[in-house]
């Protein structure tokens, strides 16, 4: 699957403030998310992407070229900002129109098109003649996802696209951004909502401190971690049956009982040979289970551990 | 926690006596019903505030608070009729905006410090609860500098911090953890749990990210159109939707897929990797033997996911059904 | 025990009433108003000018003593200066009830004209420390979640501006009221100078009021302190160019400049065109120095356009209080 943005040993400095250091990294079609703590260097990444930035050292190329001074490939890249950026005094129509001009759009084109974005991103009609100041921040949040997708570009960008947006929007989006990657769109989200990005993207990058700590698909970053987990809670009906009978079968190190909740926190001691005999186990216990968690796998476990 | 050992002191009198009752609650803005003859009792909790924008749930905090006058029916928090006793019920009630808000120009220390005189604490006793609550959310040496410096993480523990420093009995947080990385997610969501957990104070939290209220909230209001469409505990609500299940696998997904074919049970790829079963059974059991039948080792199996936005969707269908 | 509980404490002490919370916030507003390095000078200023005050009234009450150096120092001045020294220390000496009162009341109201430009430079200085960054960083919210009202706020913040203007204003008249009086050759001063005292109190308590409630007005126009503090002073200049201009023209526009309102009240209070004529009559020599005054401007001095003031002050007072009404609201 060829690369749709690459960066090798791409480093952005301010001064001596870091932006982001030695970054080599391939972003492949489909959904990828962009994790990192405040101050990664999530943003230097997406302003060079964009082409509102240079790179001090290295290279980035979208598309197999680089986007800085490159208007025909920054027609190809979609970007919706974090930041509150449609202006108050202009009505939604008026401001994509604008927009689609710039673009290239013929007049004919343009208002069709426009009022069609407006519809998928499911901003209401009955707001459609008010003023964008008016907006509450879900709606202006909808405005700035139909700014990027105007010119129906090859690559999204996207910083914090759900910002503001109620559960149903939420949802609204994520099926708007799942068609567009299956219709062959690549679309990078950063965004601190690791439940969202679980859920939604097949790859994830990790940044801190403006370096990369993880890049690759969910899966191969859990791999490179330990894939057995040494650590599971357990909720049953009778925590304490089951721990007896998991330390009567001698695969523990350790457990913690949580009666309240019903929780049994286990270690175990050799986690490949514990697995074998797991599902065996907790039937044999007869306790009836309702939940099997385990620590290290959840999205927001490899990011606590990987920033840390 | 910072503390080696915590001694929860809820107060006594805590009982069951509800903290917000209202009975045919209207707000109308114009041609607009944003409240419509809402009547609740909630008791002490922590509790979720849901509901889509624009549908009244921040309005209804907003009259609560006495941000908003009420066009019509009656509130109660803490006992007390909100239109009348403004002042006095604002001296146990604690706010978190949703907005970025500050007094300008003084130090982290001096805000709480104000904030705490505001709510009628002497200065001494202010000053003093402002640097425990300082460091209670988690504030160093910042806490001298001006407040127009912090970053996101700091803003929203100086506002947490200005909430709790007058000792409240219920606090009421708008999207606590906007904008932070999820660190600062999970810290203040934390503090947040402790509130009511530990020290008895209850906690309503409006939130759109579903997962942090099923976090830390034990009651649940979905507010839509103006109206009150749920309101339930959160284990009543996974309850109803028991018999789904998410597996998390290492390998060998199309067995197992195959074999809820074979049973007749739904089962649905995510886009994670995952998958997400309907076993239609009360507990994890029969999974479980299936599992067991085909050697499959599952790594995770979470219950009922999603159960709170199924809810909450399920609710606001209905809603539109309805109008 | 060795280990302590530094975990959250509830707690249970008494509340303070609702004068402490609005004391709390005038008087925070005002220690913010104070950081300033400029208006910690300028308040200095305000004070230097009491201790001259308190010199100059010095000096009158030292002519009436033989031997002071006042009296000597007179008599290196040139003829005109003293005679009249010579008229005064008599007038002051056969009359003491009408001279002190007279005399001090054209000084106080002097000292009123020389500290009213200053407060009010002090005033545009901390204007948007009053509402202007609270309306911009949203701290309404924050105050509107305490236990005060909008009502409480105002008050606070009309307190913190009157606060400053008793520093600027208040403070050094009534200390250099006290003092000079104090300094004075006779104890009998302090019942003499009782009548410039209450002018020198209610032009003063009625201008700053009017002051403040404008103040808070200007400050809750806008959201940005650079458009706030301009608008302060542009109205001031503005005013004081228009005034001498509308003089000949159209006299009412005059009216529109607060400074010139609150000068003619300051002339109405401390009836300057009488305190003038008595002085006239009783110092002869004073006749010829005032007549160097231009006609118009005595006319001015003399008959102050006291409803005109009034009316319009009450009217920017209520236009600042619709302002207020309407920008500060919990939300």
């Amino acid at each position: 699957m060829s690369a749709i943005v690459q960066a090798e040993e791409l480093s952005r400095w301010y001064g001596m403030v870091m932006g982001l250091n030695n970054v080599t990294i391939e972003i492949g079609p489909g959904l990828t998310g962009l994790v990192g703590p405040n101050g990664a260097g999530k943003s230097t990444l997406i302003q060079i992407v964009t082409g509102q930035l240079q790179p001090s050292s290295g290279r980035l190329t979208v598309f197999g070229e680089t986007p800085w001074n490159n208007p025909r490939l920054v027609q190809r890249i979609g970007y919706c900002p974090e930041r509150e950026a449609v202006p108050k005094e202009l009505r939604p129509l008026d401001w994509l129109r604008g927009l689609a001009y710039l673009s290239g759009m013929a007049g004919a084109v343009a208002g069709g098109r426009c009022e069609a974005i407006l519809d998928k991103v499911a901003l209401p009609r009955e707001h459609w003649g008010k003023r964008m100041g008016q907006y509450s921040k879900g709606m202006k949040q909808r405005v700035k996802l139909a700014q990027g997708l105007l010119h129906e570009p090859d690559l999204l960008v996207l910083d914090e696209p759900m910002n503001g947006l109620d559960p149903m929007g939420r949802q609204e989006v994520g099926h708007i951004l799942k068609e567009l990657a299956a219709n062959g769109v690549s679309i990078l989200i950063s965004s601190h909502i690791l439940a969202e990005l679980e859920s939604l993207c097949k790859d994830i990058l990790i940044l801190n401190w403006g370096r990369i700590l993880a890049s690759g698909s969910q899966k191969e970053i859990r791999s490179d971690l330990k894939d057995w987990s040494e650590e599971l809670s357990i909720q049953c009906d009778s925590p304490d049956t089951l721990a007896r009978h998991l330390f009567d079968a001698g695969v523990l190190l350790g457990f913690d009982l949580d009666g309240e909740e019903g929780w049994l926190h286990i270690r175990v001691k050799d986690a490949p040979a514990f697995y074998e005999r797991w599902t065996g186990l907790l039937l044999e216990s007869k306790v009836t289970v309702h939940a099997i968690r385990s620590q290290s796998r959840s999205l927001k476990n490899i990011f606590d551990k990987v920033t840390t | 926690m910072s503390a080696l050992w915590v001694v929860p002191n809820i107060r006594l009198n805590m009982a069951t006596a509800p903290v917000i009752e209202t009975q045919a609650l209207t707000k109308v803005f114009g041609a607009q019903r944003a409240l419509d003859g809402v009547n609740l009792t909630v008791a002490p909790g922590a509790i979720g505030l849901l509901g889509p924008n624009g549908a009244g749930k921040s309005t209804f905090m907003k009259c609560l608070l006495q941000l908003q006058p009420i066009t019509s029916g009656s509130a109660k928090l803490l006992g007390r009729e909100v239109g009348r006793e403004g002042r006095e019920i604002r001296k146990r009630v604690g706010y978190t905006p949703e907005q970025d808000c500050h007094i300008p120009g003084m130090a982290g220390c001096e805000y709480v410090t104000y904030c705490a005189q505001l709510c009628g604490l002497p200065f001494q006793a202010a000053r003093q609860r402002a640097h425990e609550m300082l460091d209670f959310v988690g504030m160093g040496q910042e806490r001298y500098r001006k407040a127009d410096t912090y970053s996101t993480g700091m803003r929203q523990r100086l506002k947490l911090a200005q909430a709790i420093v007058h000792d409240p009995e219920i606090v009421f947080l708008d999207e606590p953890t906007n904008g932070l990385d999820p660190k600062g997610q999970a810290q203040i969501l934390e503090l947040v749990q402790s509130l009511w957990k530990v020290y008895g104070i209850t906690v309503v939290v409006s939130s759109h990210l579903l997962q942090d209220v099923e976090k830390i909230c034990e009651q649940i209001i979905i507010i839509a159109r103006g109206r009150v469409l749920v309101h339930d505990t959160l284990e009543n609500l996974k309850a109803r939707k028991r018999g789904a299940a998410e597996v998390v696998m290492s390998a060998r997904h199309l067995d197992l897929q195959a074999a809820c074919a074979r049973r007749s049970w739904p089962c649905e790829v995510l886009t994670n990797g995952h998958l997400k079963i309907e076993h239609k059974a009360e507990s994890l059991n029969p999974l479980l033997t299936v599992l067991h039948e085909l050697k499959l080792v599952p790594l995770e199996i979470i219950p009922s996911p999603n159960a709170l936005e199924e809810t909450f969707v399920q609710a606001l269908e209905i809603s539109h059904a309805a109008a | 025990m060795p280990l302590h509980d530094t975990s959250y404490q509830h707690w249970d002490g008494v509340h303070l009433g609702l004068w402490r919370r609005r004391w709390a916030i005038a008087w925070t507003g005002l220690t913010a108003a104070l950081r300033n390095k400029w208006i910690q000078h300028l308040v200095a200023l305000c004070w230097c000018g009491g201790l001259a005050m308190i010199a100059l009234l010095f000096f009158v009450g030292q002519l009436l003593v033989a031997d002071s150096i006042i009296v000597q120092w007179v008599g290196n001045l040139n003829p005109q200066l003293q005679d009249f020294a010579r008229m005064l220390t008599a007038w002051l000496e056969q009359h003491p009830e009408v001279s002190v009162r007279t005399t001090q009341d054209v000084l106080f109201y002097f000292f009123g004209v020389f500290l009213m430009p200053l407060s009010i430079f002090v005033l545009g200085m901390a204007l948007p420390q009053f509402i202007t960054r609270d309306l911009a960083s949203n701290a309404i919210i924050i105050y509107s979640s305490k236990a005060v009202s909008r009502g409480d706020y105002l008050l606070g913040k009309l307190a913190a501006a009157f606060g400053l203007l008793v520093l600027t204003w208040l403070g050094p008249v009534c200390t250099a009221w006290f003092v000079g009086n104090l300094l004075a050759p006779d104890w009998r001063f302090f019942w003499h100078a009782r009548v410039p005292l209450c002018h020198a109190l209610v032009f003063g308590l009625s201008s700053m009021c009017v002051l403040s409630a404008l103040v808070l007005g200007v400050s809750a126009i806008s959201t940005k302190e650079k458009s706030t503090i301009s608008l302060w002073y542009t109205w001031w200049i503005l005013g004081g160019v228009v005034v001498p201009i509308a003089a000949h023209t159209q006299p009412w526009l005059r009216h529109l400049s607060f400074n010139f309102n609150l000068d003619q009240i300051a002339l109405a209070v401390f009836r300057l065109g009488d305190d003038l004529k008595i002085a006239q009559d009783n110092v002869p020599i004073l006749g010829p120095m005032l007549s160097n005054i231009r006609p118009d401007k005595m006319a001015a001095l003399t008959s102050p356009a006291i409803g005109g003031a009034l009316v319009a002050l009450l009217l920017m007072t209520g236009l600042a209080a619709v302002v207020v009404g309407k920008r500060v609201k919990p939300e």
